[in-house]
């Protein structure tokens, strides 16, 4: 039997540009939104991190907003919410 | 068709290179595959009447792009026939459903695999397996088509073990994990058609499915009395808490009893939910969830799944043996839910 071919199985992503705002140079005064991904204990966590950040590093104030689920990106309107009336966010995977 | 196959190629001197090649690529399940050649990717496209850059569906969280020619080469992979291409097509649009929600299922330490059960004529005709071994080996189209699923997952959406796929356990589903339901023979209307289609229509549910639970109950000749050891057994079982969805798979002798005794399939979701359900002072105690018991969680009751209709009625397994199974469903309801797709065929 000859030289045959096969077929190459896999795709790639298709590319996407992410830009991110410059960091702040200082905690102090900035407004600060939590986004909670709604697994156990996540939401605590994430008010200690706020707390935190305001006591120790003179953030002006936190909020928390939860996504639909843990699977599932932050729906539009926290995005929304968030990049309106805040100036620092932090989220992240609690489990 | 005029189209032409985007894929790359690549130049093997024999079969034995090839099915080598795939695994130094890191495209296998850990099995050899079929090595896809132009001819066998063509035939499952034409099955399926399907252009090679039609797309099947977007993945959003990881931005691709599922197409027909994709979905082929990873089916003749698996081992599929041309035939069950259709099958293959309609499963995989069901994993883009928002409802499936592709990210949750595939990534989850959870563990989950996707079951496929396929209703409707096509199963006969494409010999897909209801009955003996259900789960197990032996039927090309169930194994073929469920480990494609896997190879689709794998190869072009990456959905690879370690990485991102993060099971903390998995199971030998996540090989293949495709079913049919005994239709000839069930006392009830099929799956497909209690989910808006017509009996003769073909149709694929997927459910981000952990393992089959086996049961026996040779003691009982009621539908109460089955479904009484199925419910001590779902009770307690796989988290409890948050399940969004169980199968129930009910074999030959059970699937007799229940339907001689008259329960619809209604009757038996009803049943199931009212018996599956515990206290918060029982999960309390048993730490599937925090505190401790009060006098009020003695009588504040926890189902299993959300409502009644959450129980998925299957009947499927040998006509011999005491036995059925569950299933039960990864993550919660708002994380993923079973979806129904017809198959559809030039």
């Amino acid at each position: 039997m000859g030289t045959f071919q096969v077929f190459d199985p896999t795709t790639e992503a298709e590319e996407q540009t992410l830009t991110y705002v410059p960091r702040p140079d200082s905690l102090r005064n900035v407004r600060i939104g939590l986004v909670e991904n709604t697994k156990f204990n996540s939401d605590q966590l994430l008010r200690r991190i706020g707390t935190i950040l305001e006591q120790e590093y003179g953030a002006k104030s936190s909020i928390m907003r939860s996504k639909h689920n843990s699977s599932v990106p932050a729906h539009q309107e926290i995005l929304d919410e968030l990049g309106t009336d805040c100036d620092v966010v932090v989220a992240g995977v609690g489990d | 068709m005029a189209a032409e196959l985007q894929s790359t190629r690549y130049d093997v001197a024999d079969m034995a290179q090839a099915v080598d090649f795939y695994f130094d690529k890191g495209w296998t399940d850990g099995l050899p595959v079929v090595p896809p050649m132009e001819n066998a990717i063509w035939g499952m496209l034409e099955s399926a009447g399907l252009e090679p850059q039609a797309e099947i569906t977007f993945i959003d969280n990881r931005q691709v792009s599922v197409t027909a020619e994709k979905v082929a080469i990873n089916g003749v992979m698996a081992g599929c026939k041309p035939e069950y291409m259709p099958v293959l097509v309609a499963a995989v649009e069901a994993m883009g459903d928002p409802l499936w929600s592709y990210h949750g299922p595939a990534t989850s330490t959870g563990g989950s695999a996707v079951l496929a059960v396929v209703n409707g004529p096509i199963a006969q005709e494409l010999d897909l397996n209801h009955g003996d071994n259900l789960f197990g080996p032996g039927w090309r189209a169930n194994a073929a088509i469920g480990r494609a699923l896997r190879l689709v997952m794998r190869n072009v959406i990456g959905t690879l073990p370690g990485r991102l796929d993060r099971s903390t356990l998995g199971h030998s589903g996540k090989y293949s994990f495709c079913i049919a339901e005994n239709e000839a023979e069930s006392p009830w209307p099929a799956l497909h058609v209690e989910r808006g289609f017509r009996p003769e229509q073909n149709a694929v549910t997927i459910l981000a499915a952990l393992a089959p639970e086996q049961f026996y109950n040779q003691l009982s000749n009621t539908a109460e009395g089955i479904l009484t050891t199925a419910c001590a057994h779902m009770r307690i079982s796989s988290g409890v808490r948050s399940q969004p969805q169980y199968v129930l798979v009910l074999a030959g002798e059970h699937m007799q009893v229940i339907g001689q005794d008259g329960w619809s399939k209604d009757d038996i979701r009803r049943f199931c939910f009212e018996r599956t359900q515990t206290s918060r002072a029982e999960l309390k105690r048993i730490h599937l969830m925090a505190g401790e018991p009060s006098e009020a969680d003695e009588t504040a009751m926890v189902p299993l799944v959300p409502t009644a209709e959450d129980f998925l009625i299957v009947a499927a397994g040998s006509r011999a043996g005491a036995f059925s199974a569950y299933i039960p469903g990864w993550g919660s309801k708002s994380t993923s839910q079973s979806v129904t797709r017809e198959i559809r065929r030039p």
